[in-house]
Protein backbone atom coordinates (compact mmCIF):
# COMPACT_ATOMS: atom_id res chain seq x y z
CA UNK A 1 0.00 0.00 0.00
CA UNK A 2 2.80 2.35 1.03
CA UNK A 3 4.76 1.46 -2.08
CA UNK A 4 1.74 2.06 -4.26
CA UNK A 5 1.23 5.44 -2.61
CA UNK A 6 4.83 6.43 -3.20
CA UNK A 7 4.60 5.42 -6.82
CA UNK A 8 1.46 7.43 -7.23
CA UNK A 9 3.16 10.47 -5.77
CA UNK A 10 6.04 10.18 -8.13
CA UNK A 11 4.50 9.54 -11.52
CA UNK A 12 5.89 12.61 -13.15
CA UNK A 13 3.57 14.90 -15.05
CA UNK A 14 0.66 12.56 -14.53
CA UNK A 15 -0.01 13.02 -10.89
CA UNK A 16 -2.77 15.29 -9.72
CA UNK A 17 -1.69 17.77 -7.14
CA UNK A 18 -4.22 19.76 -5.23
CA UNK A 19 -4.64 23.40 -6.04
CA UNK A 20 -3.84 24.29 -2.45
CA UNK A 21 -0.30 22.97 -2.76
CA UNK A 22 0.23 24.33 -6.25
CA UNK A 23 -0.50 27.83 -5.06
CA UNK A 24 1.82 27.54 -2.07
CA UNK A 25 4.60 30.05 -1.68
CA UNK A 26 7.39 30.20 0.82
CA UNK A 27 8.35 32.71 3.47
CA UNK A 28 11.86 33.43 4.67
CA UNK A 29 11.92 32.75 8.42
CA UNK A 30 15.68 32.92 8.93
CA UNK A 31 18.67 34.35 7.13
CA UNK A 32 22.31 34.59 8.07
CA UNK A 33 25.07 36.31 6.13
CA UNK A 34 24.65 37.31 2.52
CA UNK A 35 21.46 35.84 1.10
CA UNK A 36 19.93 37.09 -2.15
CA UNK A 37 16.64 36.43 -3.84
CA UNK A 38 16.33 36.47 -7.59
CA UNK A 39 12.81 36.97 -8.87
CA UNK A 40 11.32 35.54 -12.04
CA UNK A 41 12.29 38.69 -13.92
CA UNK A 42 15.94 38.23 -12.95
CA UNK A 43 15.97 41.10 -10.44
CA UNK A 44 18.37 40.47 -7.56
CA UNK A 45 17.69 41.78 -4.05
CA UNK A 46 18.63 40.93 -0.50
CA UNK A 47 16.42 38.27 1.11
CA UNK A 48 15.02 39.43 4.40
CA UNK A 49 13.13 37.60 7.11
CA UNK A 50 9.42 37.78 6.37
CA UNK A 51 9.90 38.04 2.60
CA UNK A 52 7.38 35.99 0.65
CA UNK A 53 8.84 33.96 -2.20
CA UNK A 54 6.91 33.14 -5.30
CA UNK A 55 7.21 30.56 -8.03
CA UNK A 56 10.13 31.19 -10.35
CA UNK A 57 12.19 32.79 -7.60
CA UNK A 58 15.60 31.63 -6.44
CA UNK A 59 17.42 31.96 -3.15
CA UNK A 60 21.18 32.35 -3.47
CA UNK A 61 23.34 31.96 -0.40
CA UNK A 62 26.97 33.04 -0.25
CA UNK A 63 29.88 31.66 1.69
CA UNK A 64 29.03 31.22 5.39
CA UNK A 65 25.43 32.20 4.68
CA UNK A 66 22.21 30.28 5.06
CA UNK A 67 18.46 30.71 4.98
CA UNK A 68 15.37 28.89 6.10
CA UNK A 69 12.06 28.95 4.29
CA UNK A 70 8.68 27.90 5.55
CA UNK A 71 6.19 26.79 2.96
CA UNK A 72 2.94 28.66 3.39
CA UNK A 73 0.86 25.54 2.71
CA UNK A 74 1.78 24.00 6.05
CA UNK A 75 4.64 23.48 8.42
CA UNK A 76 7.06 22.15 5.79
CA UNK A 77 10.44 23.82 5.90
CA UNK A 78 13.57 24.13 3.80
CA UNK A 79 17.02 24.90 5.15
CA UNK A 80 19.32 26.30 2.51
CA UNK A 81 23.00 25.87 3.29
CA UNK A 82 25.96 28.09 2.20
CA UNK A 83 26.94 28.52 -1.46
CA UNK A 84 23.61 27.28 -2.74
CA UNK A 85 21.26 28.23 -5.54
CA UNK A 86 17.75 27.06 -4.67
CA UNK A 87 14.76 27.57 -6.95
CA UNK A 88 11.01 27.27 -6.46
CA UNK A 89 9.57 26.20 -9.78
CA UNK A 90 6.62 24.47 -11.26
CA UNK A 91 5.76 22.47 -14.31
CA UNK A 92 2.60 21.40 -16.01
CA UNK A 93 -0.74 23.09 -15.81
CA UNK A 94 -4.27 22.30 -14.67
CA UNK A 95 -4.41 18.90 -12.95
CA UNK A 96 -0.82 18.14 -14.04
CA UNK A 97 0.69 21.07 -12.16
CA UNK A 98 3.52 20.18 -9.83
CA UNK A 99 5.78 22.30 -7.70
CA UNK A 100 9.48 21.56 -8.19
CA UNK A 101 11.89 22.56 -5.43
CA UNK A 102 15.27 22.48 -7.08
CA UNK A 103 18.68 22.65 -5.44
CA UNK A 104 20.65 23.70 -8.52
CA UNK A 105 24.01 23.79 -6.74
CA UNK A 106 24.85 23.52 -3.05
CA UNK A 107 22.91 21.86 -0.27
CA UNK A 108 19.40 22.03 1.16
CA UNK A 109 17.55 20.08 3.81
CA UNK A 110 13.80 19.78 3.39
CA UNK A 111 11.19 18.55 5.78
CA UNK A 112 7.70 17.90 4.45
CA UNK A 113 4.80 17.17 6.68
CA UNK A 114 2.55 14.40 5.45
CA UNK A 115 0.05 16.31 3.33
CA UNK A 116 -1.83 13.58 1.48
CA UNK A 117 -1.35 14.22 -2.23
CA UNK A 118 0.10 17.68 -1.79
CA UNK A 119 3.81 16.91 -1.73
CA UNK A 120 5.96 18.61 -4.35
CA UNK A 121 8.75 17.26 -6.46
CA UNK A 122 12.29 17.91 -5.30
CA UNK A 123 15.47 17.68 -7.28
CA UNK A 124 18.64 19.09 -8.69
CA UNK A 125 19.67 19.91 -12.24
CA UNK A 126 20.30 16.21 -12.85
CA UNK A 127 17.47 14.38 -11.09
CA UNK A 128 13.96 14.74 -9.81
CA UNK A 129 12.13 12.96 -7.02
CA UNK A 130 8.63 12.56 -5.68
CA UNK A 131 8.42 12.71 -1.90
CA UNK A 132 5.94 11.55 0.69
CA UNK A 133 6.02 12.75 4.31
CA UNK A 134 9.71 13.11 3.89
CA UNK A 135 12.73 14.65 5.53
CA UNK A 136 15.36 14.74 2.84
CA UNK A 137 18.82 16.24 2.35
CA UNK A 138 19.87 17.24 -1.15
CA UNK A 139 23.43 17.94 -2.22
CA UNK A 140 24.34 19.24 -5.65
CA UNK A 141 28.02 19.49 -6.51
CA UNK A 142 29.66 21.91 -8.92
CA UNK A 143 30.01 19.13 -11.50
CA UNK A 144 26.27 18.40 -11.52
CA UNK A 145 26.51 15.27 -9.35
CA UNK A 146 23.78 14.98 -6.70
CA UNK A 147 23.15 13.06 -3.52
CA UNK A 148 19.61 12.52 -2.27
CA UNK A 149 19.58 11.30 1.33
CA UNK A 150 16.34 10.40 3.09
CA UNK A 151 16.05 10.93 6.85
CA UNK A 152 12.43 9.82 7.11
CA UNK A 153 9.52 9.03 4.83
CA UNK A 154 10.03 7.83 1.30
CA UNK A 155 11.32 9.12 -2.01
CA UNK A 156 11.10 7.90 -5.57
CA UNK A 157 13.93 9.37 -7.57
CA UNK A 158 14.21 9.47 -11.33
CA UNK A 159 17.22 10.18 -13.51
CA UNK A 160 18.60 8.96 -16.79
CA UNK A 161 15.26 7.29 -17.55
CA UNK A 162 15.42 5.00 -14.49
CA UNK A 163 13.98 5.29 -11.02
CA UNK A 164 14.86 4.12 -7.54
CA UNK A 165 12.85 4.04 -4.30
CA UNK A 166 14.56 5.29 -1.17
CA UNK A 167 13.38 4.67 2.38
CA UNK A 168 14.53 6.27 5.64
CA UNK A 169 18.32 6.30 6.12
CA UNK A 170 18.98 5.47 2.49
CA UNK A 171 20.80 7.67 0.03
CA UNK A 172 21.88 7.57 -3.56
CA UNK A 173 24.34 9.46 -5.72
CA UNK A 174 23.29 10.56 -9.18
CA UNK A 175 25.67 11.72 -11.89
CA UNK A 176 24.30 14.01 -14.59
CA UNK A 177 22.75 12.11 -17.46
CA UNK A 178 23.15 8.76 -15.65
CA UNK A 179 20.78 6.36 -13.95
CA UNK A 180 20.85 6.52 -10.12
CA UNK A 181 23.88 4.85 -8.56
CA UNK A 182 23.61 2.06 -5.99
CA UNK A 183 21.75 2.88 -2.79
CA UNK A 184 23.85 3.24 0.33
CA UNK A 185 22.96 3.35 4.00
CA UNK A 186 22.96 6.75 5.61
CA UNK A 187 22.61 6.61 9.33
CA UNK A 188 21.20 10.09 9.64
CA UNK A 189 24.29 11.99 10.67
CA UNK A 190 25.11 15.33 9.05
CA UNK A 191 26.47 14.92 5.57
CA UNK A 192 29.76 16.72 5.08
CA UNK A 193 28.92 18.63 1.96
CA UNK A 194 32.12 20.65 1.80
CA UNK A 195 34.31 17.53 1.82
CA UNK A 196 32.08 15.82 -0.71
CA UNK A 197 31.94 18.88 -2.97
CA UNK A 198 35.72 19.30 -2.68
CA UNK A 199 36.09 15.69 -3.78
CA UNK A 200 33.84 16.34 -6.76
CA UNK A 201 35.87 19.43 -7.64
CA UNK A 202 39.07 17.41 -7.49
CA UNK A 203 37.49 14.70 -9.62
CA UNK A 204 36.38 17.30 -12.11
CA UNK A 205 39.81 18.92 -12.28
CA UNK A 206 41.40 15.50 -12.82
CA UNK A 207 39.23 14.87 -15.87
CA UNK A 208 37.25 17.95 -16.88
CA UNK A 209 36.42 16.56 -20.31
CA UNK A 210 34.64 13.53 -18.82
CA UNK A 211 32.72 15.71 -16.34
CA UNK A 212 31.63 18.11 -19.07
CA UNK A 213 30.56 15.16 -21.23
CA UNK A 214 28.30 13.91 -18.41
CA UNK A 215 26.66 17.32 -18.19
CA UNK A 216 26.27 17.05 -21.95
CA UNK A 217 24.35 13.80 -21.46
CA UNK A 218 22.02 15.50 -19.02
CA UNK A 219 21.47 18.38 -21.44
CA UNK A 220 20.78 15.82 -24.16
CA UNK A 221 18.18 14.21 -21.88
CA UNK A 222 16.38 17.54 -21.45
CA UNK A 223 16.55 18.12 -25.17
CA UNK A 224 15.17 14.63 -25.88
CA UNK A 225 12.37 15.19 -23.34
CA UNK A 226 11.49 18.44 -25.10
CA UNK A 227 11.75 16.94 -28.56
CA UNK A 228 9.42 14.11 -27.55
CA UNK A 229 6.71 16.62 -26.68
CA UNK A 230 6.96 18.65 -29.87
CA UNK A 231 5.25 16.06 -32.16
CA UNK A 232 2.54 15.68 -29.52
CA UNK A 233 2.04 19.44 -29.63
CA UNK A 234 1.74 19.30 -33.42
CA UNK A 235 -0.85 16.54 -33.04
CA UNK A 236 -2.85 18.57 -30.54
CA UNK A 237 -2.61 21.61 -32.80
CA UNK A 238 -4.00 19.62 -35.73
CA UNK A 239 -6.87 18.39 -33.53
CA UNK A 240 -7.54 21.97 -32.43
CA UNK A 241 -7.50 23.23 -36.04
CA UNK A 242 -10.02 20.55 -36.96
CA UNK A 243 -12.28 21.36 -34.02
CA UNK A 244 -12.02 25.08 -34.69
CA UNK A 245 -12.95 24.58 -38.37
CA UNK A 246 -16.12 22.83 -37.22
CA UNK A 247 -16.76 25.58 -34.69
CA UNK A 248 -16.39 28.23 -37.40
CA UNK A 249 -19.01 26.49 -39.52
CA UNK A 250 -21.44 26.51 -36.61
CA UNK A 251 -20.67 30.16 -35.85
CA UNK A 252 -21.18 31.16 -39.48
CA UNK A 253 -24.46 29.22 -39.54
CA UNK A 254 -25.43 31.07 -36.34
CA UNK A 255 -26.01 27.78 -34.52
CA UNK A 256 -25.02 29.37 -31.23
CA UNK A 257 -26.02 26.59 -28.85
CA UNK A 258 -24.19 23.90 -30.82
CA UNK A 259 -21.18 26.20 -31.16
CA UNK A 260 -21.07 26.74 -27.43
CA UNK A 261 -21.25 22.99 -26.76
CA UNK A 262 -18.36 22.39 -29.16
CA UNK A 263 -16.29 25.11 -27.50
CA UNK A 264 -16.76 23.60 -24.06
CA UNK A 265 -16.44 19.95 -25.08
CA UNK A 266 -13.57 20.10 -27.56
CA UNK A 267 -12.08 23.44 -28.50
CA UNK A 268 -11.22 24.81 -25.05
CA UNK A 269 -9.92 21.47 -23.70
CA UNK A 270 -7.68 21.10 -26.76
CA UNK A 271 -6.31 24.61 -26.22
CA UNK A 272 -5.65 23.76 -22.58
CA UNK A 273 -3.88 20.54 -23.57
CA UNK A 274 -1.64 22.55 -25.89
CA UNK A 275 -0.91 24.94 -23.05
CA UNK A 276 0.12 22.04 -20.80
CA UNK A 277 2.51 20.71 -23.42
CA UNK A 278 4.03 24.13 -24.03
CA UNK A 279 4.56 24.72 -20.31
CA UNK A 280 6.22 21.28 -19.98
CA UNK A 281 8.48 21.99 -22.96
CA UNK A 282 9.38 25.27 -21.31
CA UNK A 283 10.06 23.52 -18.01
CA UNK A 284 12.70 21.31 -19.65
CA UNK A 285 14.19 24.29 -21.49
CA UNK A 286 14.44 26.37 -18.31
CA UNK A 287 15.93 23.46 -16.34
CA UNK A 288 18.51 22.99 -19.08
CA UNK A 289 19.26 26.71 -18.86
CA UNK A 290 19.94 26.36 -15.12
CA UNK A 291 22.27 23.42 -15.80
CA UNK A 292 24.11 25.33 -18.49
CA UNK A 293 24.33 28.50 -16.38
CA UNK A 294 25.21 27.17 -12.93
CA UNK A 295 26.92 23.84 -13.57
CA UNK A 296 28.53 24.03 -17.00
CA UNK A 297 29.26 27.73 -16.52
CA UNK A 298 30.78 26.96 -13.10
CA UNK A 299 32.98 24.27 -14.63
CA UNK A 300 34.28 26.72 -17.21
CA UNK A 301 35.11 29.35 -14.60
CA UNK A 302 36.84 26.84 -12.31
CA UNK A 303 39.10 25.62 -15.09
CA UNK A 304 39.66 28.96 -16.81
CA UNK A 305 40.92 30.55 -13.58
CA UNK A 306 43.50 27.75 -13.37
CA UNK A 307 44.45 28.05 -17.04
CA UNK A 308 44.22 31.73 -17.94
CA UNK A 309 45.88 31.21 -21.34
CA UNK A 310 42.69 29.54 -22.46
CA UNK A 311 42.74 27.67 -25.77
CA UNK A 312 46.52 27.95 -25.98
CA UNK A 313 46.87 25.88 -22.82
CA UNK A 314 46.92 22.14 -23.65
CA UNK A 315 45.34 21.43 -20.26
CA UNK A 316 42.39 23.65 -21.14
CA UNK A 317 41.94 23.13 -24.88
CA UNK A 318 40.27 19.66 -24.76
CA UNK A 319 37.73 20.90 -22.21
CA UNK A 320 37.13 24.00 -24.28
CA UNK A 321 36.40 21.86 -27.34
CA UNK A 322 33.75 19.84 -25.45
CA UNK A 323 32.39 22.97 -23.78
CA UNK A 324 32.08 24.76 -27.12
CA UNK A 325 30.31 21.77 -28.65
CA UNK A 326 27.83 21.68 -25.73
CA UNK A 327 27.16 25.39 -26.12
CA UNK A 328 26.55 24.90 -29.84
CA UNK A 329 24.14 22.02 -29.11
CA UNK A 330 22.44 24.14 -26.47
CA UNK A 331 22.06 26.94 -29.00
CA UNK A 332 20.38 24.73 -31.58
CA UNK A 333 18.42 22.40 -29.28
CA UNK A 334 17.37 24.41 -26.24
CA UNK A 335 17.57 28.10 -27.12
CA UNK A 336 14.65 27.95 -29.61
CA UNK A 337 12.40 27.18 -26.63
CA UNK A 338 13.79 30.07 -24.59
CA UNK A 339 12.86 33.71 -24.90
CA UNK A 340 14.89 36.84 -24.37
CA UNK A 341 13.25 37.39 -20.99
CA UNK A 342 14.65 34.06 -19.74
CA UNK A 343 18.20 35.26 -20.22
CA UNK B 1 14.68 88.63 -27.06
CA UNK B 2 16.64 85.50 -27.82
CA UNK B 3 17.42 85.12 -24.11
CA UNK B 4 13.73 85.39 -23.15
CA UNK B 5 12.81 82.83 -25.79
CA UNK B 6 15.48 80.48 -24.47
CA UNK B 7 14.14 80.85 -20.92
CA UNK B 8 10.55 80.17 -22.04
CA UNK B 9 11.73 77.14 -23.95
CA UNK B 10 13.66 75.83 -20.95
CA UNK B 11 10.66 76.34 -18.63
CA UNK B 12 8.38 74.57 -21.10
CA UNK B 13 10.83 71.70 -21.39
CA UNK B 14 11.02 71.39 -17.60
CA UNK B 15 7.22 71.41 -17.37
CA UNK B 16 6.94 68.62 -19.94
CA UNK B 17 9.68 66.67 -18.19
CA UNK B 18 8.04 66.93 -14.76
CA UNK B 19 4.58 66.07 -16.04
CA UNK B 20 5.99 63.00 -17.82
CA UNK B 21 7.90 61.89 -14.74
CA UNK B 22 4.82 62.31 -12.60
CA UNK B 23 2.77 60.22 -15.00
CA UNK B 24 5.40 57.46 -15.05
CA UNK B 25 5.56 57.42 -11.26
CA UNK B 26 1.83 56.64 -11.03
CA UNK B 27 1.24 52.94 -10.52
CA UNK B 28 -0.64 51.12 -13.26
CA UNK B 29 -4.32 50.87 -12.38
CA UNK B 30 -6.44 47.76 -12.83
CA UNK B 31 -8.17 49.28 -15.86
CA UNK B 32 -4.86 50.28 -17.41
CA UNK B 33 -3.43 46.82 -16.81
CA UNK B 34 -6.37 45.10 -18.50
CA UNK B 35 -6.25 47.60 -21.33
CA UNK B 36 -2.50 47.06 -21.80
CA UNK B 37 -3.02 43.30 -21.73
CA UNK B 38 -5.73 43.50 -24.40
CA UNK B 39 -3.48 45.73 -26.52
CA UNK B 40 -0.71 43.15 -26.23
CA UNK B 41 -2.87 40.18 -27.18
CA UNK B 42 -4.25 42.19 -30.08
CA UNK B 43 -0.72 42.52 -31.40
CA UNK B 44 0.85 39.75 -33.45
CA UNK B 45 4.01 40.30 -31.40
CA UNK B 46 3.17 38.68 -28.05
CA UNK B 47 6.60 39.23 -26.51
CA UNK B 48 5.29 41.82 -24.03
CA UNK B 49 2.18 39.99 -22.81
CA UNK B 50 3.99 38.60 -19.78
CA UNK B 51 4.82 42.11 -18.57
CA UNK B 52 1.18 42.48 -17.52
CA UNK B 53 1.35 39.37 -15.35
CA UNK B 54 2.13 38.81 -11.69
CA UNK B 55 5.73 37.60 -11.55
CA UNK B 56 4.68 35.50 -8.56
CA UNK B 57 2.27 33.48 -10.67
CA UNK B 58 3.17 29.81 -10.85
CA UNK B 59 3.29 29.80 -14.64
CA UNK B 60 4.95 33.19 -15.07
CA UNK B 61 8.30 31.94 -16.34
CA UNK B 62 6.80 29.42 -18.71
CA UNK B 63 4.24 31.91 -19.99
CA UNK B 64 6.95 34.27 -21.19
CA UNK B 65 6.88 32.18 -24.38
CA UNK B 66 4.70 33.82 -27.01
CA UNK B 67 3.63 30.40 -28.32
CA UNK B 68 1.78 29.80 -25.05
CA UNK B 69 -0.56 32.72 -25.71
CA UNK B 70 -0.99 31.84 -29.36
CA UNK B 71 -1.75 28.14 -28.84
CA UNK B 72 -3.37 27.99 -25.43
CA UNK B 73 -5.38 31.16 -25.08
CA UNK B 74 -5.40 33.80 -27.77
CA UNK B 75 -4.54 32.61 -31.30
CA UNK B 76 -3.32 35.48 -33.46
CA UNK B 77 -5.77 34.34 -36.14
CA UNK B 78 -8.57 35.56 -33.87
CA UNK B 79 -7.37 39.16 -33.56
CA UNK B 80 -9.03 41.47 -32.64
CA UNK B 81 -10.19 40.38 -29.21
CA UNK B 82 -12.57 42.62 -27.30
CA UNK B 83 -14.10 42.77 -23.86
CA UNK B 84 -17.64 43.83 -23.07
CA UNK B 85 -19.66 44.22 -19.87
CA UNK B 86 -16.43 44.70 -17.94
CA UNK B 87 -16.92 45.02 -14.19
CA UNK B 88 -14.60 45.08 -11.20
CA UNK B 89 -15.36 43.47 -7.87
CA UNK B 90 -12.74 43.16 -5.16
CA UNK B 91 -9.64 41.70 -6.75
CA UNK B 92 -11.38 40.37 -9.85
CA UNK B 93 -12.38 41.86 -13.17
CA UNK B 94 -15.13 40.02 -15.04
CA UNK B 95 -16.03 40.55 -18.67
CA UNK B 96 -17.28 38.86 -21.80
CA UNK B 97 -14.64 38.02 -24.37
CA UNK B 98 -15.26 38.04 -28.09
CA UNK B 99 -12.82 37.30 -30.89
CA UNK B 100 -12.94 37.98 -34.58
CA UNK B 101 -13.19 34.37 -35.74
CA UNK B 102 -15.81 33.16 -33.27
CA UNK B 103 -13.48 31.22 -31.00
CA UNK B 104 -14.81 33.37 -28.22
CA UNK B 105 -18.30 34.76 -28.46
CA UNK B 106 -19.27 36.64 -25.34
CA UNK B 107 -17.34 34.00 -23.37
CA UNK B 108 -16.93 34.66 -19.68
CA UNK B 109 -13.41 35.78 -18.72
CA UNK B 110 -12.29 36.63 -15.20
CA UNK B 111 -8.99 38.32 -14.39
CA UNK B 112 -7.80 37.93 -10.82
CA UNK B 113 -5.62 40.92 -10.08
CA UNK B 114 -2.62 41.40 -7.86
CA UNK B 115 -0.04 44.10 -7.23
CA UNK B 116 3.68 44.12 -7.85
CA UNK B 117 6.20 45.65 -5.46
CA UNK B 118 5.69 49.08 -7.08
CA UNK B 119 1.92 48.88 -6.52
CA UNK B 120 1.26 48.35 -10.23
CA UNK B 121 -1.81 46.24 -10.95
CA UNK B 122 -0.86 42.91 -12.51
CA UNK B 123 -2.83 39.86 -13.62
CA UNK B 124 -2.43 36.88 -11.29
CA UNK B 125 -4.94 34.50 -12.81
CA UNK B 126 -7.05 34.20 -15.97
CA UNK B 127 -10.19 32.09 -15.89
CA UNK B 128 -12.06 31.49 -19.13
CA UNK B 129 -15.48 29.89 -19.16
CA UNK B 130 -14.96 28.71 -15.59
CA UNK B 131 -11.60 27.05 -16.20
CA UNK B 132 -8.34 28.49 -14.89
CA UNK B 133 -6.11 28.96 -17.92
CA UNK B 134 -3.23 30.90 -16.41
CA UNK B 135 -2.09 31.32 -12.81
Amino acid sequence: MMRRSIAAAAVLLAVSVSLAWSEAKAEAVFTEGKVDRKNASGKLSELEIGDKLSFGESVITGKASSAELKLSSGTSSIKIRPNTVFTIGERGTGPDRQTVLQTVVGQAAMKFERLGTKEPLVGTSSCIAGVRGTEVEILAAMDGTSVIAVRSGAVRLESGGESVDLAANEAVEVRPGQAPGPKFAWIGKELDFSAWDKGKLEGYLADPVASAAKVGEQLAFYRASMDALIPELAKQKAAYDDAYARLKELVDAKKDDEAQKLREAEVFPLMQAQGTLILNIRYYALTALSLRRYVLGGMYVELKTRHPKGAEDPAFAPFLAVYSKLLADFETGIVPQLVEADI
Amino acid sequence: MKKAFAIILAVAAMAVLFSTCKKEAEPTTVDECISNFMDDINSTDRSEVYENLDSGSAQYNEAKATIFWDYALFPTTQIPYSLSSQSESGSTVSANLTSNGGLYSGTSIVFTMGEDSDKNAVISKITISGTVRFQ
